[in-house]
This record gives C-alpha cells, structure tokens and sequence, in this order.
C-alpha cells in the first residue's frame, strides 16, 4: 500500500500535447478510477504512474519519495493490461510467479504464493496451462494473478474488462470488487466503462482531453456535477441537457424559462442577471411521468420508445430540445403517445453557458411527484 | 454433379496439379541421385532411372577424401557461422524493434545496403583482408566473412517478427521487473522462436552450400569444406559424372536431415493467447 502524488506533470508527444500540467493524490489503499472518453490521456496518465511514459515535466511521487525517473519495479507497481499480456510460451504458474522468478525470490516461496493467488482467484486446476487454452475471463485473472503475486504497493489496471462479452465482465467485475476488499492496496482502474467507475470506485476521476473534469466519490458525480462534461459522461443514458434563460433572480434563487416550456425555481451559488443563456441538466430518471391536473407538467411527444424490460426509455423531440424519459414504472409506452412530464426543482442542475455548474448543492434525496397516469 | 462430389473432384485436380509441380521440381534431386548410382558407361544416359544401380561412385568418393575430416571442417564453419548470425541479427533487431535505440534505425538501414553488394564483388577485398589477418586456411577465415554477409538478412527477418509481437509483453516484461536482456531472453527470443528457426535453417544452408569464398580462402587439403570436394571430379581433361554427383548427394544429406529435424519446431500459433485479439 502507497500514496501516490502526482504533482504537475505534463506529457507531449512530439508536438502533441496530450496532458497539460494535471496534479492528483491517491490515499493509500483507495480505489481510484480514472475515467473518460477515448483518447483522453488516461491511458497515458497510468502508463505514466507505471513508468512506462516518462513525463515531461512534473514529478510521480510514492510514498513522498520522487519516482519520476525510476524503473516500474523500484516504483513498486504491478499491472494489470487490457490485452492481458500473458507469455504466450509460458504455462499459468509461471505466468503467476514470473515476476518473483527475475526478483531472484526462492522458488519455494514462488510456488507458495503461486498457489495462494491461484487459490485466490480460483486458477489452481490450470497452473500447467498455456495461455491459448484458456477462455478470455481465465487469461485476465492470470493476469491480475501475475500482478498480486508480487505484493505492489501500487496496483494498476488498464480497462481490464474491456475485452471481455457483456455477461462474463459482470463476474469479473463483481470479482475485482471482492480483490479490493481482500487486497486493500491502492489501486488505480482505468476504464471508460461508466458502470465499472460507478460500481468499484472509492474515487472517481473524470478526464476529458488530458486535463481532471472532477475528482469525486461515485454518488458526488452523479448528483453534483461540476460540469457539463461530467454531467453529460457519468449516468447512462446521459444527463438531458435543455436550454433556457434566466427571468428573474431572487434571494439565490433563479427563475428559469426553458425552450421547452416549463418555468423552474432553481437555487443557485454564483450571480446571474436575468436574460443569462444558462442550460438546465436533469437526469432521464428524474424526469417525472406525471398526472395532467398538476400545475407543473408540460405536455410532450413521444417519440422513439425503447423497452428494456425492466425500463422504457422514451426519447423526445420538442422543436429544437431532445429529452429522454427513464420510466420504471412497467407502463408500455407506445411512439406518438402524448405524455405529461414535469421536471422537479430538486432534481435540476444548472449550468452557465460555459458549461460550468451554477446550481446550489443538488440534494441527493429529492421527493418525488407521484406519476397517477399517463394522458394518451 | 452433387457439391460433395463436385469438391472432392476440385480437391483431387488440386492435389494431381501439386504432384505434377512437385515432380518437375523434385527432378534435379531424383537425377544427382540417380547419377551418382549408375555406373561410368550410364552416366550420360538421358533417362531419369537406370539400371543396374552401382554404390561405387559413393565408394570412390568416401575411398578418395578424408570425408569425416572434410565433413568437420564444413560442420564447425557452418554450426559456428549459424550461431553469430541467430545472436548477432535477435539482438540488433530486439535493439531495433523493441528497445529503440538511438541510431539504430540508421544502422539498421546502413547493413541493408550490404544485401545489394554481390559476393563475387567482395571476395577479392575480402581475399586480401584475410591475407593481412593472417586468417587464409583457417576457420575463422571463412566464419566471420559468413556471418557478417549473414546477418542483415536474419536482422531484416527477425526484426519484422519483433515488430509484430505484441508489445504489451514487453511492457509486460519491464513492469515484471525484467531488463533488457532479461527481456531480451525471457520474452523476446520466445516469441520469435519460429523465425529463428527459419533464420537457423537458411543460414545452415546458405553456408553449408557456400563455395566460392571457401575455395578462395581454403588451399589447404585439411582445411576443406564439403563444397569444394565435387570441383576434384570436373576438370577440363577429366570428368567423374558418377562420382561428382555422390558427393553432391552426400553434401545435401545433412541439410535433408536437418530439415527434417528441425521442422517440427515450427510451432504454429505460438503466440495464440497472448492478448486478445
């Protein structure tokens, strides 16, 4: 277990900036996601906490001690690729204890915490096996294997899951939680797979074009978006994004028209004048299916309706605004059907038109008005 | 004509194709052997096979040459020459393709230059530095020259089989804790084992079958490779048909041996599961 500091680091390839100066700490033994689009340098940022980038300016530091130009066994770390990277010519068990095999460690001692990680992560029918003749969940644990093995102060996974089909990354996952708790070393999870993010995270770091978005605990970036970006890339479907105007403002309280229709009190932290272009995000979640009687509901089309069993996702286009409607509630929707929507306050993040969050502190519990039924 | 039918009928004009192909381009083969047992009064016979078949001409030649000697001297040049060239070419091309040393693209591009050079324009050069080593009738005479005209082609096959491993495993490697030998051996020359198989086998044949520097280099009876004893059975005033041709098959016996030995180690798929993909 270690602390990782990274202090204003910056990396360029050629004449391609692909991390201006960024700065982050991760506490001993948490879990810290890094998360983002493709090509937004988190990939790069763990290869560099590996050692495998060198930096171009800035500092990695373990433990406080400077580790920029060390070597990724002097900085303590093991890996864990997203292509696995298993020697092909070597069986399971080697696989496992290669690392202590170069580190000289006595083979009795190798064989023993072979045999522990191959226990752990139940491969010990498979030790004399070549990688080929093992399915894809079975190489990756070999791999997080090989990485355990060595005890690192720092345990870094490079969207691990990644390769695998849908139902066998849900076993990995839940597998891989149950690491973390058993290992409790620190560990840093690159992934762009938000589910992932949400569900292991102590801590998640969202990156867009090299530089941090936000840094927070999974449910602090979900109801407390810092920005549009973060808001738009934690929560699946997306966070809807509408826009409208500010009429008045009042004791911290904003009075919002939206394009849509609806007017919205919504309590904000940073001056606005009226006539400020601002964007109201709500969640398809919190977007109410309502009874048509209430003073707040606005009337809309459907339009595509996609049923997932468990849920509906009804899309809507109103003029210029496209909104999805999450519904749990198990009513068919069909497309064309009018429906009656009304978006609580409480729910409602608002954003400059810069895209950074102006909305006061977004409650994580907010009351729901009841959905009587649907106007056809 | 049922599809079962119609594609054992393909499969079998496939294969009478590939026999008739395999025919004409086994014939050299057939013939240096069916030379080399006939007797004197056959020898130019133009047919393919005759008989009585004689042993006498392999008799005349293994009675008239040290062969065992010979076959030493052509085993050490070869076996030695083989060695540097696998080591010297894994090792520029590991520098090349996975280490990415400074300057080595350049190298790299220089020793290409050299597959361009003919032999024949080399060998007088050659001849007089050898002469200045004091290296002429010995076998680091013949080994180094071989190994240094070896090696760009080994470096350019092995390099390109670098390239396309996985470079994960490299990375792999490194955060393993492993150095660039380490790497180097653990890894590297793993991955490439049936390019160096490949790499073995061409450069046994080429320097087992080399004759024109050998005969330059070599005067010396003792000092003999292989290659030089059939040139005894041609001359201007005297031919041995028969014999020349035994000695030919007895020159080409290892290098059949050797293929059969060792083209099982062409493993296939060797890097099936490496990574995904």
């Amino acid at each position: 277990m270690a602390t990782l500091s990274i202090d204003k680091i910056t990396k360029a390839f050629g004449s391609v900036m692909v991390i201006p100066e960024l700065s982050l700490t991760v506490p001993d033994g948490e879990f810290c996601v890094l998360v983002g689009p493709s090509g937004c340098g988190k990939s790069t940022l763990l290869r560099i906490i590996a050692g495998l980038e060198p930096v171009n300016s800035g500092r990695i530091l373990v433990d406080g001690v400077d580790m920029s130009d060390a070597e990724p066994p002097e900085r303590g770390v093991a890996m864990v690729f997203q292509s696995y990277a298993l020697y092909p010519h070597m069986d399971v068990g080697r696989n496992i204890g290669f690392g202590l095999e170069i580190a000289r460690t006595p083979s009795a001692e190798i064989a023993e915490r072979v045999r522990r990680a191959a226990d752990k992560l139940r491969l010990s029918s498979y030790l004399r096996r070549r990688p080929r003749e093992l399915s894809g969940g079975q190489r990756q644990r070999v791999a997080i294997g090989r990485a355990i093995t060595r005890k690192p102060k720092l345990f870094l996974l490079d969207e691990p899951l990644s390769n695998l089909d849908a139902a066998l990354r849900v076993g990995m996952r839940i597998e891989i939680a149950r690491l973390k708790a058993e290992l409790a070393s620190t560990m840093i999870y690159v992934t762009h797979d938000q589910v992932e993010a949400m569900t292991l995270a102590d801590r998640i770091v969202v990156m867009d074009g090299g530089r941090i978005e936000q840094v927070g605990t999974p449910l602090e970036l979900y109801h407390r978006p810092a920005n549009l970006f973060v808001a738009g890339f934690i929560g699946s479907p997306a966070m809807n994004f509408l826009k409208g105007r500010v009429a008045t403002v009042q004791d911290k309280q904003a009075t919002v028209r939206l394009v849509l229709g609806p007017t919205l009190d919504i309590p904000v932290s940073k001056p606005l004048e009226p006539g400020d272009e601002v964007i109201l995000g709500i969640r398809p979640e919190h977007v109410l299916l309502s009874a048509e009687e209430h003073p707040d509901v606005h009337v809309v089309k459907a339009g595509v309706v996609e049923l997932l069993g468990s849920d509906t996702f009804i899309h809507v286009r109103d003029g210029e605004e496209n909104l999805v409607i999450r519904d749990s509630s198990g009513r068919v929707a069909r497309a064309g059907d009018r429906i009656a929507i009304s978006l609580p306050t409480s729910a409602c993040h608002l954003f400059d038109k810069t895209g950074h969050r102006i909305s006061e502190n977004a409650p994580t519990r907010w009351e729901p008005i009841p959905a009587k039924a649907r106007i056809n | 004509m049922t599809p079962l039918a119609r594609s054992r009928l393909r499969s079998t004009v496939i294969h009478l194709v590939l026999f008739i192909v395999l025919g004409f381009w086994m014939m050299p083969q057939v013939y240096m052997l069916s030379i080399g047992l006939r007797t004197p009064a056959q020898a130019f016979d133009a047919a393919l096979f005759t008989w009585p078949v004689t042993f006498d001409n392999f008799a005349t030649v293994i009675r008239d040459n040290p062969l065992g000697g010979i076959f030493l001297n052509s085993l050490i040049v070869t076996v030695a020459t083989v060695a540097i060239v696998v080591a010297v070419a894994s090792l520029f091309a590991f520098a090349c393709a996975i280490l990415r040393l400074k300057g080595s693209l350049f190298l790299y591009t220089t020793l290409l230059t050299t597959l361009m050079v003919p032999l024949a324009s080399m060998v007088l050069p050659l001849a007089i530095l050898l002469r200045n080593f004091g290296w002429v009738n010995t076998y680091i005479g013949l080994i180094l020259p071989y190994a240094a005209l070896g090696v760009p082609f080994a470096m350019v096959i092995l390099k390109s089989f670098l390239e396309d491993a996985p470079r994960e495993l490299f990375e792999a490697a490194r955060v393993d804790g492993c150095n660039a030998w380490q790497t180097y051996w653990h890894v590297a020359l793993p991955l490439v084992r049936p390019a160096l198989v490949f790499v073995t086998i061409w450069q046994f044949i080429v320097t087992w079958n080399e004759f024109f520097l050998a005969l330059i280099v070599l005067t010396k009876a003792e000092m003999k490779t292989l290659t030089i004893v059939p040139m005894q059975y041609s001359g201007l005033y005297m031919a041995n048909p028969g014999a020349l041709f035994a000695v030919l098959t007895l020159i080409a016996l290892p290098l059949i041996l050797l293929y059969v030995l060792v083209q099982r180690a062409f493993v296939r798929g060797l890097l099936a599961g490496a990574v995904k993909g």
